[in-house]
């Protein structure tokens, strides 16, 4: 008996003697609990430029005709034939950066780092006002938050509290830079290399976004007037230099679908793919020989090879139709005697050299001449302020070289100063708004979300759609397939749009 | 006379001496060995005579020496009419001493007396009658008293009598009784004959205690060894296939070294262990690992199953379950332990149930045995897909060659809608090129019937096993060898293993015995095939795409001319679009090689305090390192530049285990046994894994010929569980048995204030037969038992608090990202209660046995990760969410319909039946579907109120849309739901079973196993696939002569719903006709010939003049037949390594197999 007993006891105190180390055991050595909070902002803001430079190629960017498919090998995208699984990644993706916003936010604030914490706003706003822009009403206050208990589902929220959510957090970030010691920088910062200031000019250039954006839906003079005639206080992007663009380096990890799977034939273009420049662009472009043309298409393949051959042939650049079934493509071939390598695909430098545009200084531009015609209570003068907008456009894609090449084409400033001089590029006072629009679509290439939605708010450019489209032309997204099951989206679509999912063909809020 | 005292005296010491030490007492006279003093003769006549004068007149007369012990008292004793002529002094001695209760014995020419009252001492041994070996633990009990004992460690007993006649009964569990009277015998022996009477049989429990099996209160079911080895099967889980009732094993694939899967009752989790609910597996009471640990070429972490979506990318090479290659040859038995009610003893990893294997040992081998068994086979493949040969490649019955790039017409598409194959002479890939003009000189554009059989080569399989075996009274062993090679069926595939085995045990002392159990095993592969949906190196894929144009021979040289090492030869390869693997190219380029060493065992000692009381102290280890690596050659499909993967598996599990063991009777109806214990388990696991997705020169695998940065990662966890646990049975009249366990865990997994639980268990036995006298001519034997048990059950580590994941980012700089599935610090074990009730009985004398179990188990809080909604930010969130029910029969039938001397014809009827309910998610969360896994159709559960069975199980997916029964149409095309997806059906099945047939006749035996599963549904991506790429017969449907056409589909426009009238072209039509899930998920019935055998034993007259002591031949074939309904596959298949139930994803084609098998022992 007494050996029972001190067998048991032995037991027993082995047991709870090697307990003791439990904690340490499950302590994850594979992840860190902690991190510092620089070490989360390259997947934001790549996140976030992914998310953007994602619609330009499809859907968004597809829809407002910056590019086409090739007929028939898209049924989906390029006739509309559109469901919540269509529009999963873009939904999906995006929302997934909002729980590192959040996180980053988070140890901003417990480590006491007030401009990441601008930054995590500013983030937050960014991607999210790309997803209300697409979807229309979504989760703002509760995105990104399932580690929280009870959130695992969010509440959604309309479109017209969300944009004021996100103008109160920018002037949040606004104030937080302004008071922020100037010498502090911004670790890990990929877009603005830690300059905080930049991050200010930013946050307020998108509030000039936002605002315009729902300036049919309600006055927004006092709040538009307030940020352009106040630099001190709300300073803007000044110069091309300031506005939001992320240089990819071509890293492996990072290629956008553009530059995927580079030729080896040497040609330096890909001429694969489905993906086309669309008729609508390379005719606006030709139209007025404007100079982006050679950066923003390539010429068809056959008329580049035709050159190789020959250097006297002239390349030919030429868009592709949108929406045709591949019946319909077949007969344009037929007719014309063409084949799919006589419609340009993007331009070589583009390929070569990923840029991503998040916000250009020509939008800001653009926004404060259209501001200054629909007087707004903006000083300055509107023909002069379209001017440079275009010029900022033209400006995008900086000088390489001495002269402009091939490889590496640029506008140089005799041709930007040639191109402006036009007489038919002069703002009319009639037209104002069709050209400041049409500006905007035509910088904005690239960036389907911000061309679509200018598309929806203005009307402009007057696109057409395709022969035999199965819809309208989409003016929302339609939530992932995977969010639909989010109870507290069912319960808000009931409660507010008559238990009717939003289809593609459903306007959002701001739309006039 | 003087003299003769003295001797006396010295006599008298010399006994004492004797009975001290030895403590033996000699026989009477009748000892089997009359000395020569007692055969003496001697007359004798006294009409009184005191017994001193007696004696002294035979020591006189006899030339004989007298000595006795003073309690004899001879000059007390006074005998009447002693007369006797030529007598037999034994018998004069005998006569006169007898009724006096003296005994004597005669030593060394000196006769001893002593009186009988002391009692006698018998000693002896209990051995087994057929093999020899000794038995520990037989009771040994002299009838009508209480005096009893029990052999030791070498089977040997001692026995006081108290008179010289007794009848002693020697028993042993699952040994007929053997009753001997002893008279005076010193020395007996005893050989005991096994007993197949079901009262007496014994199974191996847990802990690997042996108990009788009528005192199991739970269901279990045993596999003979040698059945097991019969098989030839490679995979140990297969050889349960069809055997075993409510045992579900589906196999991943007929690739060499693939998957298989095990479940039983059912799935009562949904996530947590990487095999979440495999049984556990026990070798001579240690666990070993039954992980499927795969490598995926997207990340090289372990592969995350919990995520829905495959994100972390799909495993590509299958490297089979860790319990798939323990050596068959090795295993004396297989127990399944089917309820969870092992879980309370053996923790919460076998609340799946539990699969008891206990190794060959060696014991009761006679000196020393060898044994060599040597097995060969031959594999091809059961059912292939159902290919046309009627038009080749090309689009809408267009097609011509240029270079396989899009430069002629079509010649880049991977479809079969092109032409008919009319024998018309066009160029083609592989038309000889004239070397002046270098243009292609057309080729008759034929139909190559046999691509696929040309391809396959006929699998191989040679397995050659040597054990020699040995035991005596102290030490027993068994060392096996076992070399398995193996070829597949797809070229250059191959799998080997060399296992090498030591099972010894030895009786230090009579009370202390050590047992020890080594295995290693090396087990590895040059190249295993490739497997996966979305894997262009997946044989199935390749020839679904395959033009059927093309001859499969004209590949073998597959390196394209004047590219040797660097481009591959392919009909279609695109520079920057589709391209089709060359599948040699692949066979023989695109290598997936590992090597896997393991090495799992224990030690064990035992000490008996006393006959009833010892302590077990066991330490055990299962290990293994697989080093894989993963190779693709330049111009591969998905790695144009190359790729090179290398991938470092390690597992390490250690248990250390105590137990002490008593029992007791406390009167002639009542025993106890009752043991404690405690468990020590560690378990430690790691990855290491790299990745070069370009190589800088072709050929070249090595991670530092990169042309882009290494993609490496590592992975470790670990864990502890410690346990306390305790038994108790308490036996009433040998047929009332209860039993009761309880079980405490700490675990390191779970968080602080919900590491500790407990549960327990409670089972009845009751021997209906013994217990109420029922036993009859027609009822032999009826066991009623009934259970319950109550388990808890942890999780993986890592899982109760958030983290951040870090990985190479931009830049190539350390970036990170909060972890997409997050934990919970609040998790508590998942637990699973379930109750069973059952019997077990036997008629007409054993010819008829009937074993029924019904159970129900309900699980809660299961521990989920519940896929939250995108806008919530995380993937998942670790949730305890949810009710979950099983319930199900289990029935076996035996009958032996003939039994004679020579002939006999058995019947074996196994079906078990199994039905699940989700009872509830977590509705107010909004949860009330949790998916499983998706590739296409999504496998989920979901709670009744919502569309489906609300079963787990379910399979949902995008289904064409039909209006008032007829088909709806767009623009002429059918139309498809795939907003919110239909349900397909429930992949797990309404029943399986397996029939077994058994006839011997003389030295011949012959069986057939038939399996069968009924219900359940699986979803063909072969089907879906081939027919949308025009490769299979499905797809002629309509085309014209020249493989074109157009069709007006039958329905209705679902826009206005007048009838569709839009032509569209066939091919169109058809490929977005069979685009949806629903069309190609069918019933996977089916019954299978899963083994036939036939064995043929030398006769022992034969063998008798050879050192040969045993020798039998067989023949067996496995998966000979099957008869099911669903096209192209084998529906008896699972997607990707085994885990996605009912989903078929171009897996390689299940395995028919001849093969014979040499058995020799001698």
């Amino acid at each position: 008996m007494k050996k029972l007993i001190y067998f048991s006891l032995s037991i027993l105190s082995l047991t709870f003697g090697s307990c003791k180390d439990f904690e340490e055991i499950n302590i994850n050595p594979n992840n860190p609990a902690i991190v510092p909070p620089e070490m989360l902002l390259p997947p934001i803001i790549s996140g976030a430029v992914s998310t953007m430079t994602a619609s330009g190629g499809s859907r968004a960017g597809q829809f407002v005709q910056h590019i086409a498919y090739l007929g028939g090998t898209s049924e989906e995208d390029g006739r509309y034939n559109l469901t919540g699984a269509s529009f999963r990644e873009e939904w999906n993706g995006a929302m997934r950066l909002i729980k590192d916003v959040n996180q980053l936010g988070l140890l901003a604030q417990q480590n006491q780092m007030p401009h990441y914490e601008a930054v995590s706003l500013i983030c937050k706003v960014y991607i999210l006002s790309i997803m209300s822009d697409a979807y229309g009403d979504i989760p703002y206050n509760e995105a990104g938050k399932g580690d929280v208990a009870g959130l695992e589902f969010p509440h959604y929220q309309a479109q017209r509290e969300v944009y004021g959510l996100m103008l109160a957090d920018l002037e949040q970030a606004n104030q937080l830079l302004k008071n922020a010691d100037p010498s502090l920088t911004v670790n890990r910062d990929i877009l603005y290399n830690g300059n905080i200031h930049a991050w200010r000019k930013f946050a307020n250039s998108l509030k000039v976004r936002i605002l315009m954006r729902q300036s049919q839906k309600g006055d927004v003079s006092a709040a538009i007037s307030a940020i352009f005639n106040n630099p001190s206080e709300y300073p803007i992007f000044e110069k091309v230099e300031d506005q939001a663009t992320l240089v990819y380096n071509n890293n492996a990890n990072l290629y956008q679908w553009f530059i995927l799977n580079p030729p080896s034939d040497g040609s330096g273009v890909n001429f694969d793919g489905n993906d086309r420049v669309s008729e609508a662009m390379v005719n606006m472009l030709q139209n007025v020989a404007d100079p982006r043309l050679k950066i923003y298409v390539a010429p068809t393949k056959n008329s580049f090879n035709a050159h190789r051959n020959n250097p006297a042939a002239s390349y030919i650049y030429r868009g592709q139709q949108v929406g045709l079934s591949s019946l319909e493509q077949s007969a344009l071939y037929e007719q014309r005697g063409l084949n799919k390598d006589d419609f340009s695909v993007l331009g070589k430098r583009i390929r070569k050299e990923n840029r991503a545009f998040l916000f250009s200084y020509s939008e800001l531009l653009l926004l404060k001449a259209e501001a200054i015609v629909r007087n707004m209570g903006v000083e300055g003068d509107a023909a002069t302020v379209y001017l440079a907008g275009v010029a900022a456009s033209l400006a995008k894609w900086p000088q390489v070289g001495q002269v402009s090449n091939e490889e590496t084409p640029y506008i140089s400033s005799t041709e930007a100063t040639i191109f402006l001089a036009r007489t038919d590029m002069a703002l009319q006072e009639e037209t104002a708004l069709k050209q400041i629009a049409q500006q905007q679509w035509i910088d904005a290439f690239l960036n389907g979300y911000e061309a679509w939605a200018s598309w929806r708010r203005t009307g402009y450019p007057q696109l057409k759609p395709g022969p035999s489209v199965l819809a309208p032309i989409p003016v929302r997204y339609v939530y992932s397939d995977n969010e639909q099951n989010n109870p507290n989206l069912i319960k808000w679509v009931n409660e507010t749009m008559g238990g009717t999912m939003p289809t593609h063909n459903t306007k959002v809020w701001f739309q006039p | 006379m003087k003299l003769i005292r003295w001797r006396f005296k010295q006599q008298i010491i010399h006994v004492f001496i004797l009975a001290i030490n030895m403590c033996v007492v000699f026989p009477t006279a009748f000892a089997h060995k009359p000395e020569q003093g007692l055969e003496k003769r001697v007359h004798l006549a006294f009409d009184k005579v005191n017994a001193y004068t007696l004696l002294k007149e035979i020591e006189q007369k006899a030339s004989v020496d007298f000595a006795f012990t003073e309690d004899v008292r001879l000059d007390k004793l006074v005998f009447n009419h002693v007369y006797y002529q030529n007598a037999k002094l034994s018998e004069i001695l005998n006569d006169i001493f007898k009724p006096e209760q003296i005994i004597f014995e005669e030593e060394g020419g000196t006769i001893s007396l002593r009186r009988a009252s002391q009692g006698i001492i018998v000693k002896g041994q209990v051995r087994d009658a057929n093999t020899g070996a000794s038995i520990i633990g037989a009771n040994v009990l002299v009838k009508g008293t209480n005096q009893k004992t029990t052999t030791d460690l070498n089977g040997h007993y001692q026995l006081q009598l108290s008179g010289s006649q007794q009848l002693v009964v020697f028993s042993y569990i699952g040994y007929r009784p053997y009753e001997v009277t002893i008279e005076g015998q010193r020395q007996v022996d005893v050989m005991l004959q096994e007993d197949n009477n079901p009262l007496n049989e014994v199974v191996v429990t847990a802990l690997g205690i042996s108990r009788e099996a009528k005192s199991i209160g739970f269901s279990q079911q045993k596999v003979e060894g040698q059945t097991i080895q019969e098989s030839h099967e490679t995979n140990l889980l297969n050889t349960l296939n069809g055997r075993v009732a409510g045992v579900r094993i589906t196999n991943s694939s007929g690739g060499i070294g693939a998957s298989a899967n095990i479940q039983i009752r059912g799935q009562n989790f949904v996530s947590g262990y990487n095999y979440n609910n495999s049984p556990l597996f026990v070798v001579d009471g240690v666990p070993i690992s039954n992980n499927n640990e795969q490598s995926t070429r997207a990340y090289t972490g372990r592969q995350d199953f919990n995520n829905p979506n495959f994100t972390a990318g799909e495993g590509e090479v299958d490297y089979g379950n860790a319990a798939g290659e323990l050596d068959p040859n090795d295993i004396e038995s297989m127990t399944v332990l089917k309820g969870p009610n092992a879980a309370a003893l053996y923790g919460s990893r076998a609340a799946n149930g539990v699969v008891l294997i206990t190794t060959k040992s060696g014991k009761g081998t006679k000196g020393v045995g060898v044994s060599f068994n040597s097995q060969a086979s031959a594999e091809t493949p059961l059912k292939l897909p159902d290919y046309q040969y009627v038009y080749g490649q090309g689009r809408d019955g267009e097609y011509s060659y240029v270079d396989g790039m899009g430069g002629g017409l079509n010649d880049n598409v991977m479809e079969n809608w092109g032409p008919r194959l009319n024998g018309q002479l066009i160029p083609q890939f592989d038309s000889p090129i004239d070397p002046n003009t270098g243009a292609r000189t057309p080729t008759p554009f034929i139909a190559y019937p046999n691509q696929l059989k040309d391809f396959f080569q006929t699998g191989q399989t040679f397995t050659n096993n040597l054990a020699i075996a040995g035991s005596n009274e102290k030490l027993n062993f068994r060392f096996s060898y076992t070399n398995t090679s193996q070829r597949g069926i797809v070229p250059n595939t191959d799998l080997s293993r060399n296992a090498v085995g030591l099972n010894t045990g030895y009786a230090i002392t009579p009370k202390l015995k050590v047992d020890v159990n080594m295995n290693y095993v090396n087990s590895g592969s040059d190249n295993r095939a490739s497997y996966g949906a979305k894997n262009d190196d997946a044989i199935m894929k390749i020839f679904l795409y395959m033009p059927r144009n093309v001859n499969v021979n004209s590949l073998r040289d597959y390196w394209a001319d004047g590219s040797l090492g660097t481009k591959q030869l392919s009909p279609i390869w695109g520079l920057n679009s589709s391209r089709l693997n060359n599948p040699y190219f692949v066979a023989y380029e695109n290598l997936n090689g590992n090597n896997r060493d393991r090495v799992y065992g224990n030690v064990k000692f035992t000490y008996n305090f006393l006959p009833n009381l010892s302590l077990m102290l066991r330490t055990g280890r299962d290990f293994y390192n697989d080093k894989r690596t993963m190779r693709h050659a330049v111009s591969s499909a998905q790695y144009v530049n190359g790729y090179y993967q290398e991938d470092d598996v390690y597992f390490l599990e250690t248990n250390h285990d105590a137990l002490l063991s008593y029992h007791t009777k406390i009167n002639d109806d009542f025993s106890v046994n009752a043991s404690l214990g405690g468990n020590l388990m560690s378990q430690e696991s790691k990855r290491l894994g790299a990745i070069v997705d370009r190589l800088s020169i072709p050929n070249v695998y090595n991670l530092t010929n990169n042309a882009s940065p290494i993609v490496a990662g590592n992975i470790r966890q670990q864990k502890k569980i410690n346990s306390i646990y305790g038994t108790a049975q308490i036996g009433y009249k040998e047929a009332l048995f209860l039993d009761l366990t309880g079980r405490n865990d700490w675990s390191s997994a779970l968080p602080k204030q919900n590491r500790s639980y407990f549960y327990p268990s409670a089972s009845l036995s009751l021997v209906a037969t013994e217990l109420f006298g029922w036993r009859s001519d027609a009822l032999g034997y009826l066991k009623l038992r009934s259970s319950f048990s109550s388990v808890r059950r942890d999780l993986e580590p890592y899982q109760t608090s958030a983290n951040f994941q870090v990985t190479q980012g931009w830049n190539g700089e350390t970036v990170a990202v909060h972890n997409n599935n997050y934990p919970n610090p609040d998790i508590k074990p998942e637990k699973v209660s379930s109750y069973e009730f059952g019997f077990d009985s036997r008629f007409f004398n054993n010819r008829v046995g009937i074993d029924f179990t019904y159970y129900r188990s309900t699980t809660t809080d299961l521990i989920i990760p519940v896929t939250l909604n995108p806008s919530a930010g995380y993937d998942t969130k670790l949730m305890n969410v949810g009710k979950m029910k099983n319930s199900g029969i289990e029935l076996m039938v035996d009958v032996t319909p003939i039994r004679t001397n020579q002939f006999s014809w058995n019947v074996n009827v196994n079906l078990g039946l199994n039905r699940n309910r989700v009872i509830y998610l977590a509705e107010d969360l909004g949860i009330s579907r949790i998916r499983q896994l998706e590739r296409w159709a999504s496998l989920e559960m979901r709670t009744e109120n919502t569309k489906g069975d609300g079963s787990f199980g379910s399979l949902y997916g995008d289904y064409l849309i039909y209006q008032n029964g007829s088909l709806t149409h767009r623009n002429g095309l059918p139309q498809e739901e795939n907003g919110d997806w239909g349900y397909l059906g429930n992949v797990n099945p309404d029943y399986t079973g397996g029939v077994t047939n058994q006839f011997s006749y003389r030295n011949f035996d012959l069986s057939f196993l038939f399996g069968f599963q009924q219900g359940g549904v699986v979803h063909s991506r072969t089907y879906i696939e081939g027919i949308r790429s025009g490769a299979l017969k499905e797809s002629l449907v309509n085309r014209d002569e020249n493989g074109g056409g157009t069709m007006i589909g039958e329905g209705t426009n679902i826009d206005t719903g007048e009838p569709n009238t839009t032509e569209v072209t066939v091919r169109n039509y058809w490929r977005a006709y069979y685009d949806n899930d629903r069309i190609a998920t069918f019933d996977a019935s089916y019954i299978k010939l899963r083994e036939v055998k036939i064995t043929y034993r030398l006769p022992e007259k034969l063998l008798k003049r050879s050192p040969i002591r045993q020798a039998s031949f067989s023949l067996v074939g496995r998966n000979l037949i099957l008869w099911s309904d669903v096209p192209n596959i084998d529906p008896e298949v699972s997607g990707y390594d085994g885990q996605f139930q009912g989903l078929e994803a171009f897996s390689l084609p299940s395995l028919r197999s001849f093969g014979a098998a040499l058995n020799i022992n001698f």
